[in-house]
């Protein structure tokens, strides 16, 4: 798994691409969705062992004792003190996907589906002069919907990090 | 309430042995308290009585049911955890209604049980806070309460009390006797705390590296250790130990209150014996009217054993002077006057019980003395 972590995007960006087009997925939002909700990125693993290795282990324990199924013990113990890690796999999640320039080059075509940075990006011509004016406005604009998503999200985190019922 | 068997059990971590082949005997309805020095397996003990660690070998029965296979929530047993383990996302009412809604009991019992748990421990008020919001003792009385109200056969808790500070301590404890009190399940406690051995156990066992040293009351077990690492374990201030080679004559008072019969001829002459090795009390140690004369003493005829601090010793000196000058003289100061009971006598030979011929005299070679006063003891140079 570190391994799918240490390959660059652009080594398995046109195989995924092939993948995409046999799917019909070309020229649609869903190659750039559909992964980033599957967890795809070797990170948010990381990220979530990491949070449940933290986890202390007597949690588990009284569960088992307190009669709860492995399944149990994750659905009804681990998943509701796993909010902070998942806010953040989705903070991270979402920052990527908002600002990602690659990914959208590649798979869509219509300039009417363009997204922000995309969009932002056109604002910078070759041949005449750029609108540099316009062009920050709308960088300015383009993060707020981050700051936004994170302004809700962030009392999450802050939340569940205190991790009390322990000494 | 259920007896606890344990027959010849093993642990290993990795190549690692943790647990030697240990056997024990948890009668039904016992305080029994484990103690041991730090990594002697104690929690890992407690663990795979509760069924969170598999054992290597040997056999476990909790009343008259051989557990091995048997997974944690079948046990019908509760423990409380050291570090508490309250799930923190759930109410302090929350927190002891999940384990019993795990076992499929009708809400009203449920709520019925909590309310129960909650009175007896005194956290009513608290019942709808969060783990987050409750002190350290109030943690550790919901943790408590938690295991209280699956009303099991047997209570398991590692440590419960070592978060707390020491007021609290004092008054958990009690809170805990109580409990044990009022319930008289089987309990098994481990902890770390002299006192809360002593206090509660109705026994106690004493581990070492995964061994067993000695299993017994607390009186049996402060009084009689059976062994060197006993005698030193338990009792606070550690008991001193020395290695002397004692004198015993007869009516020496190093040596056993009855001479041994084989010696009895050789009156006064003093016996090279390598031993006397005592494990004793201050209250233990008194002057004999003989050794104080300066006659036949044990110990404290050789001079090394001075209990009384020496300021008191020189003051007692003077007055003895004064006196030799002036019969009638008497020093008004308490501190001067004799001891009415003699100051110095080993008396009880403690342990090494094994080795004992017949009239309670030890043989391993030191000499054990336990002073509460002095820390560190100005005493003890070896005889
Ligand atoms: N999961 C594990 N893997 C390997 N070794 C372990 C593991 N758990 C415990 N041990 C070892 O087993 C021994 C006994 O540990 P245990 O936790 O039972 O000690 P303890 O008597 O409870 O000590 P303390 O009083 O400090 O809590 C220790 O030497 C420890 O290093
Ligand atoms: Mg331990």
């Amino acid at each position: 798994m570190m391994m799918t972590l240490m390959i660059p995007y652009h080594v398995v960006l046109i195989p995924q691409y092939l993948t995409f087009l046999q799917l019909g997925w070309v020229n649609t939002y869903l190659p750039l969705v559909v992964p980033r909700f599957l967890a795809s990125d070797a990170f948010f693993i990381f990220l979530m062992i990491q949070f449940f290795r933290q986890l202390p282990r007597e949690l588990d324990e009284a569960a088992m004792i307190d009669g709860c199924s492995p399944f149990k013990i994750y659905w009804a113990v681990i998943l509701p003190l796993s909010l902070p890690a998942m806010t953040t796999a989705a903070i991270f999640s979402f920052i990527w996907t908002w600002e990602d320039f690659l990914g959208p080059l590649v798979y869509l075509n219509d300039i009417k589906d363009y997204t922000v940075p995309l969009a932002l990006r056109m604002f910078l011509s070759q041949d005449s002069v750029s609108e540099f004016g316009q062009m920050f406005a709308m960088s300015v604009l383009s993060i707020l919907p981050i700051i936004l998503f994170f302004v809700i999200f962030q009392r999450f985190i802050i939340r569940g990090i205190a991790m009390s019922g322990m000494k | 309430m259920a007896s606890v068997t344990l027959s010849d059990v093993k642990k290993t971590y990795g190549n690692v042995p943790i647990i030697h082949g240990l056997s024990l005997e948890v009668q039904s309805g016992e305080f029994l308290v484990l103690v041991g020095p730090s990594g002697c397996g104690k929690s890992t003990l407690l663990r795979m009585i509760a069924g969170l660690e598999d054992i290597n070998d040997g056999v476990i029965a909790i009343g008259d049911r051989i557990v091995n296979d048997l997974p944690a929530s079948q046990r019908n047993l509760s423990m409380v955890f050291q570090s508490y383990a309250l799930y923190p996302h759930m109410s302090v009412r929350k927190n002891p209604a999940f384990g019993l809604s795990n076992l499929k009991m009708p809400g009203p019992e449920i709520e019925r049980r909590v309310a129960d748990a909650a009175r007896i421990l005194q956290i009513e008020p608290l019942m709808e806070r969060k783990p987050r919001q409750l002190s350290g003792g109030q943690k550790q009385r919901v943790a408590i309460g938690r295991a209280i109200v699956r009303e099991p056969q047997l209570f398991l808790f590692d440590e419960p009390l070592s978060n707390l500070d020491a007021e609290l301590r004092v008054q958990m404890r009690v809170e805990l006797a109580g409990l044990y009190q009022r319930l008289g399940t089987t309990m098994i406690y481990v902890t770390h705390d002299q006192t809360e051995a002593m206090t509660m156990a109705t026994r106690i066992v004493v581990l070492n590296k995964g061994r067993i040293e000695q299993v017994g009351t607390p009186y049996e077990l402060y009084n009689f250790p059976r062994n060197k690492f006993v005698a030193s374990f338990i009792g606070s201030p550690k008991m001193n130990m020395l290695d002397a080679r004692g004198r015993v004559r007869q009516g020496g008072h190093c040596g056993p209150r009855q001479p041994h019969p084989a010696r009895r001829h050789r009156r006064h002459r003093p016996h090279q014996h390598r031993h006397s090795p005592r494990a004793t009390e201050p209250w233990h140690i008194r002057r004999s009217d003989r050794a104080r004369q300066g006659d036949a003493g044990g110990i404290p005829r050789q001079r090394s054993l001075h209990l009384c601090p020496p300021r008191q010793r020189a003051d007692r000196a003077g007055a003895r002077r004064r006196r030799r000058q002036n019969p009638q003289w008497r020093s008004r100061n308490p501190r001067h006057q004799r001891p009415r009971r003699p100051l110095f006598r080993c008396r009880r030979p403690a342990f090494g019980r094994s080795e004992v011929t017949g009239h309670g005299l030890p043989a391993p070679p030191q000499l054990a003395l336990r002073l509460l006063q002095t820390n560190p003891p100005t005493v003890l140079a070896a005889v």
